[in-house]
This record gives C-alpha cells, sequence and structure tokens, in this order.
C-alpha cells in the first residue's frame, strides 16, 4: 500500500508516502441507504510525511477528502486528552503517534475506544468515564480545623502519586481494561458501581501520607460502597501517556488505606 | 513545531463581576462573560502562568454569584426576541445547502491562509503595511468563503459544519484586526506597532467592541483609558 519516494530525497527533505487508513465508523443518522447506527469499515489513501502524526492524516482526509469523518481533538500536542483512540489495535493519542512508528507499510487501522457508547465515527460519549471520576472526588479532602497557611506536602508523600499528575483524562488506560477487550464494559451508564484503576490512583493525590492532614494520619479515603476496584494493569494494557508505568500489580485498595482485598 | 494558540488576551469586557460591558461605562443587563472568553483587564500586556486560575477561581466565581443574584432578583425571565437565532438558523441552513453542490471551495484551505496571513502580519510586532496586506488577503478569503461547500449531511457531531462557522469568515474578529491601521502613536495592549527600537509599556490601550447590529456592519475600534495606578509605564529593559 505504500510507495517510498520515486526519486532519492534530497538531503535535508523528508521523503513523502501514501498512507493507507482503515478507519472503523459509525453512522448515527442512516445517510446513504444505511440502517441509522451502522458500522463500517473505510479507507482512506493519504500522502503523509513518515514524521507525520496520525492525527495530520486524519486531518488531511477530514479537510480535503471526506469532511464527514468524526473524531475529536483540540490542542493538538497531548495535553488535552481529546484524541485518544484505538489505532493499530491499541489505545493511543492521534496527536503523538508517529506514522513512521505504527509501520506505514501496511493499512492502519484506526477504531473509536472500546467500552464507551460510540456517538459517531471515533467520537465516544465518555460521560461514564467522567461520572465515575467524578464519584471518587480526587481532591484533598480534610478533617480539622482549616489551617492558617497552606497545607505543606513532603517530598516523599507527593512522589507517592507522581504519577497521577500525568493523566490527562483521555480514557486510553481506562478503556484498554482486558474486561473492556472482552466486550465485558467496565464502564457503564451513570450510577453503576465500577471503577477504572487510574481513577482510584487518582483518589490519591492529595490523601497521601499524614504530611497534608495530620488528623487524618493518611488513613481511609471514603469510597463508595460497592466500589468495584481492579487489579493494576499488566503492563501491555497501559495507558498512552505511561501514566502506569511501573505501575502493574499495584494494590489500589492497600493504596487507599481499604483492606487488601481485591474486589471482582 | 508549528505555532499554536496557547491563550487569548483581551475578550469582552466585564467589570469585576462579570458583568458584560457595552463600552467603557454601560454595562448589558444580565449578560456576564468570564474565563478566556473575557478581559476584566487585569492581566496586562503578559500572558503569565496560572491566569487562568484567576479566571476561574476567581471571576468565575464572582461572575456566577452575580448572575444568580441578578436571575433570583428578576419576576419573570426576560422576553427573547422571536428571531433570536434566526441568524445562525440562515447560516447553518446555508452551509447545509452546499453539500454535493457545484463549490469547491473547502473552509480547511480558507482557514489555513488565513491562520498563514494572521501569523505572518498580524502578530505582535506588526506595522501599518503589513496590517495592510492581511487586510487584503482576509477580503479574499471572504469572497472565496461564498463558493465553499461542507460534506457532512449528518445531523450529530457534525464537525464538518462546525469548522466551517469557527474561523469566523465571513464576518469574524480577524477583519476586525486588520481592518485598520493602528494609530503610529497607540498601540494596543501585547501587540506594539514597530516605531522605535524602544519598546515602552503603553498608557492606552484599545477595545474591540463586538458588533451588535448585522454581522456584516461595519467593525469598529474604541478607546479604552488604561487606569494607571501603582506601577508606571516605563521602558521595558532585559
Amino acid at each position: 500500500m505504500t510507495a517510498t519516494a520515486d526519486a532519492p530525497a534530497e538531503v535535508g527533505t523528508i521523503p513523502s508516502m501514501t498512507v493507507t487508513l482503515k478507519i472503523l465508523r459509525f453512522d448515527p443518522d442512516g445517510l446513504d441507504g444505511r440502517e441509522p447506527g451502522t458500522e463500517y469499515w473505510e479507507e482512506f489513501q493519504v500522502e503523509a510525511h513518515a514524521t507525520d502524526r496520525v492525527l495530520d492524516a486524519l486531518h488531511k482526509i477530514k479537510w480535503d477528502q471526506d469532511g464527514s469523518l468524526a473524531f475529536r481533538r483540540s490542542c493538538a500536542h497531548g495535553v488535552c486528552g481529546s484524541d485518544a483512540m484505538r489505532i493499530n489495535a491499541r489505545n493511543r493519542l492521534a496527536c503523538k503517534t508517529l506514522l513512521k512508528d505504527l509501520n506505514p507499510a501496511r493499512p492502519i487501522t484506526v477504531e473509536p475506544l472500546k467500552g464507551l457508547p460510540v456517538e459517531k465515527d471515533l467520537i465516544v460519549d465518555m460521560e461514564p468515564f467522567f461520572a465515575s471520576y467524578r464519584e471518587i472526588m480526587p481532591f484533598l479532602m480534610t478533617s480539622g480545623p482549616t489551617p492558617e497557611r497552606e497545607r505543606l506536602q513532603s517530598p516523599e508523600d507527593r512522589a507517592k502519586f507522581d504519577d497521577t499528575t500525568k493523566c490527562i483524562l483521555c480514557a486510553a488506560c481506562t478503556t484498554s481494561l482486558p474486561r473492556v477487550l472482552d466486550r465485558r464494559p467496565v464502564l457503564r451508564a451513570p450510577g453503576h458501581r465500577g471503577c477504572p484503576p487510574f481513577h482510584l490512583r487518582l483518589a490519591r493525590r492529595g490523601r497521601v501520607g499524614p504530611s497534608r492532614d495530620p488528623q487524618r494520619q493518611g488513613g481511609r479515603v471514603e469510597v463508595p460502597h460497592g466500589l468495584q476496584l481492579h487489579r493494576g494493569l499488566p503492563a501491555r494494557h497501559r495507558g498512552d501517556q505511561g501514566h502506569l508505568r511501573g505501575q502493574e500489580g499495584v494494590d489500589h485498595r492497600r493504596d487507599l488505606g481499604l483492606r487488601p482485598r481485591l474486589a471482582s | 513545531m508549528f505555532p499554536t494558540a496557547h491563550y487569548a488576551m483581551g475578550g469582552i469586557p466585564t467589570n469585576v463581576q462579570g458583568e458584560v460591558l457595552r463600552d467603557n461605562t454601560h454595562i448589558i443587563k444580565g449578560l456576564y462573560a468570564a474565563g478566556e472568553c473575557a478581559c476584566v483587564s487585569v492581566h496586562g500586556a503578559n500572558r503569565l502562568g496560572t491566569n487562568s486560575l484567576l479566571d476561574i477561581n476567581v471571576f468565575g466565581r464572582r461572575a456566577g454569584i452575580a448572575a444568580a443574584e441578578y436571575a433570583n432578583g428578576l419576576a419573570e425571565a426576560p422576553a427573547l426576541p422571536a428571531d433570536a437565532s434566526a441568524r445562525l438558523e440562515e447560516t447553518v441552513a446555508s452551509l447545509r445547502s452546499t453539500v454535493g453542490s457545484d463549490k469547491t471551495e473547502r473552509v480547511a484551505q480558507l482557514r489555513k491562509e488565513l491562520q498563514e496571513t494572521m501569523d505572518r502580519n498580524v502578530q505582535v510586532f506588526r506595522t501599518a503595511e503589513s496590517l495592510a496586506e492581511a487586510h487584503a488577503v482576509v477580503k479574499d478569503l471572504q469572497e472565496r468563503y461564498q463558493s465553499i461547500a461542507i460534506h457532512d449531511r449528518g445531523t450529530r457531531f457534525n464537525t464538518d459544519l462546525l469548522e466551517a462557522i469557527e474561523p469566523g469568515l465571513p464576518a469574524g474578529a480577524c477583519p476586525r484586526w486588520s481592518s485598520r491601521a493602528p494609530s503610529p502613536a497607540r498601540s494596543r495592549v501585547a501587540a506594539t506597532t514597530v516605531r522605535t527600537s524602544r519598546r515602552v509599556t503603553t498608557r492606552t490601550s484599545c477595545s474591540t467592541p463586538w458588533p451588535t447590529s448585522a454581522p456584516t456592519a461595519p467593525s469598529s475600534l474604541d478607546w479604552k483609558p488604561v487606569v494607571v495606578t501603582k506601577y508606571q509605564p516605563m521602558e521595558r529593559k532585559y
């Protein structure tokens, strides 16, 4: 599917190539004789540089070939967390994935995140994810009187949740859970007591250790009754941002001061 | 690497309660703005880290409280004009009618040219010549905008339609930035007309009122005095 540049590239220039993107589309309206809610694969060819990102390729399709292709993106440099999608069967951010890292000689498959309801093409409904996030309340929850000055935190306690500060709420790691891939949804409708592991990591933010809240002595946090807690992710399911690197096998219940029992 | 919009300084002028100002003294009753869309004029000519936190934690809160108080004090909600949404509905209908038409321009191409000229000619340091050039480009883009076609007929998440509206063509902010060569004696906050080799924090800034009449009304600029209190304007030295 890919042709390298016909002539040898000049020094300093980057050869362009034809890349095929195979995109799983979803048509909520039922246009062109389709039933509303039809899922179908569509292939596009774009001229691109090896150093282009998947997001660039998607833009070339949307802007030049088919404006009806729908996907979310905002900052386009890995900060806003809008463009998480499944690229070559792995959850990644389209704006941080270079074509050259994907073997562009073969068609690149692009699908919406699994485990969340699809709205249109690559756009999913993020509400179940955020509903679960709100349930955890990842803020400093203090007890006792308000101090005169700010609540300082020790470098040691800060280091314990350093990885969570990188979370951009893109849902890439959450929706790569094995049970999501098994089509057993972790994230159901709001109200369902399921909790993705990274949210629990977030719940530690500001609550870890006694340094910020001496009254509490780094003790228990309120986790809604019946909340399902999951084991740490195996390495192959970690998120694109590397949030969970080194977190394999982490016991989130123990982190949160709960009994070290694993539900699910 | 490519340039990207980091933060928008300036915006809808408001007072410290978040009430939108019609001019330098009068408010538009019942209309509030806060955040990056708004301009409370506390930032000066620089965008520092955590400016957005001030926007949300202080002015977002104040605007919310003020808006709730205003709403609670009303006996009944003011009636909207019957044609309040007419202009937008017309825009949407007219863009939708371009699907499958013989029009050939794509808004992505126009937007790219708009970005390029704004980046080159209407950046922090601009001259009367560069503004005139940008103005000519924008005029041309506005004409070509009449020939754009969208592809998406869908009713949900029609981002093709959204992208056709977003750049603000034919009558958005861009022509206002470029439509009038600046008075060489005055400079905008954070935008300097290259005039001398010295850079002096200016005494005057201007606000650009949003048009309240038809979208095709000529753009207008108005001046807003800068109240100098503790910190005196001075030459910027590094």
